[in-house]
């Protein structure tokens, strides 16, 4: 995630961290993934087994979020704070905006089933429109 | 809130970046700030203050007597 494209001499130390800790996070993903799939005759296990090693892969997924969360606990400048705080906050309403529509277009409308490992997926692109917000926002106000 | 960090910058000739390695922020605070985008933290304004010599209300003026 990109925080200070106008100042390519402030890196937060908080954004330096988290971009080490994604690195690694998203290896791990991969190595669980495929370790998973390949590893495993998934397809004629049963049981608890098969789940435990079917929610491996997202843990990794699960962490992107948690180090999202601590990078922006412990970035210093306050104001590019408050935009990764909006950015995400926009983020969150345009996923959960997305899937309640598409939970009814479900239920009511005959639409086909959506995969809810595609709810983070969402959330991650909706991102981009949260950084696009911000820059609106501050352009307006300028 | 109304500011005079403008002024302050051109009186000591510090450009933002300056004032931001002093600040220990982005330039991208400090144009915030100036421009009246984003309103810092109390520690932010009295460093920026102490920097700056001044008194806070110096540096910020007071909604409460912003024309």
């Amino acid at each position: 995630m990109t925080i200070d494209v106008a100042n390519p001499r402030y890196r937060d130390p908080a954004t330096r961290r988290y971009t080490r800790r994604m690195v690694g996070v998203m290896l791990s993903y991969i190595v669980l993934l495929f370790g998973v799939q390949r590893g495993f005759p998934l397809d004629t296990m049963h049981g608890p087994a098969r789940w435990v090693l079917a929610a491996l892969p997202g843990l990794p997924i699960a962490a992107v979020f948690w180090l999202i969360g601590d990078m922006i606990l412990d970035m210093r400048d306050e104001y590019l704070r408050l935009l990764e705080v909006r950015k995400a906050l926009i983020a969150t309403g345009v996923t959960m905006t997305l899937v309640s529509i598409l939970g009814f277009l479900e239920l009511l409308g005959g639409a086909p089933h959506l995969p809810l490992f595609y709810v983070p997926v969402l959330w991650f692109g909706s991102l981009g429109v949260g950084q696009c917000a911000n820059m609106l926002i501050e352009r307006q106000r300028s | 809130m109304i500011n005079h960090l403008r002024a302050l910058r051109a009186d000591r000739g510090w450009s933002q970046q300056h004032l931001a390695d002093l600040l220990d922020v982005s330039r991208q605070s400090v144009n915030a700030i100036e421009t009246g985008r984003y309103d810092p933290s109390l520690p932010l304004a009295f460093k920026l203050a102490e920097l700056s010599d001044l008194a806070i209300e110096d540096v910020f003026v007071s909604p409460s007597k912003e024309p």
